[in-house]
């Protein structure tokens, strides 16, 4: 089973374990993304985040159809939240269902290095003096 | 031809809109599209590369672009 998101709303972390959970697997691996206050020495007042919504969603679909092919998995939920976030929010989760570890750590992993390479989600981050739209510059 | 052009990120701030409508030589291909957005907006030169989709999917410079297909122009992503 999927569950690929884009929400609006905090992530649902207890939600998503008791989901991830629910099946016979061994081994269930979790990623929680959470915004830092520092970054690069620079104090991150708020950081928005926008996608390319149905393409953004193509592209996590193709993530979960090459983990599902790739590896034993039950489940793979993936939720990712646009807007305005702030320090300590929680922007994505990724959470695999296998019946061993290996095959759960090495799937969760793909996912979060490949959605954060291939995904069309942006984020700029808002300082006390100005903003920059994270990676954009050459 | 005149082609949807969708714009995200900082290349929605540096041409000041979302959706542009950009004339381009029937049958160009993305590498003249993108060379057409530079000669508009100089400033997409500062950027470290830019993707195009077609219709969601990505595309290469070598893609034609034909009528009424939905063309995005994808800065550097950084969701996660």
């Amino acid at each position: 089973m999927i569950d690929i998101r884009l929400v609006d709303e905090a992530p649902d972390v207890k939600a998503c374990t008791e989901w991830l959970l629910e099946t016979e697997c061994g081994g269930i691996d979790i990623f929680i993304g959470k915004i830092r206050s520092i970054n690069d020495g620079k104090h991150v007042v708020q950081i928005s985040f926008e996608a390319y919504k149905p393409m953004a969603l193509k592209e996590l679909k193709h993530i979960t159809d090459h983990v599902s092919e790739q590896w034993k998995v039950a489940r793979i939920l993936i939720h990712h939240r646009l807007g305005m976030l702030r320090a300590g929010d929680i922007p994505v989760i990724v959470g695999v269902s296998a019946s061993h570890r290996a095959e759960a750590f090495e799937a969760c992993r793909y996912i979060i290095d490949t959605l954060k390479q291939n995904v069309p989600i942006w984020k700029k981050e808002y300082y006390e003096n100005g903003s920059v739209w994270i990676n954009a510059h050459a | 031809m005149d082609v949807k052009v969708l714009t995200f990120g900082i290349i929605k701030d540096i041409t000041g809109s979302g959706l542009l409508h950009v004339d381009i030589p029937e049958g160009a291909n993305v590498g003249e599209l993108l060379r057409t957005m530079i000669v508009l907006y100089p400033d997409l030169r500062g950027i470290k590369s830019i993707a195009v989709a077609i219709d969601n999917v990505y595309a290469t410079q070598d893609t034609s672009i034909a009528h009424n297909v939905e063309v995005a122009l994808i800065p550097p992503v950084s969701g996660g």
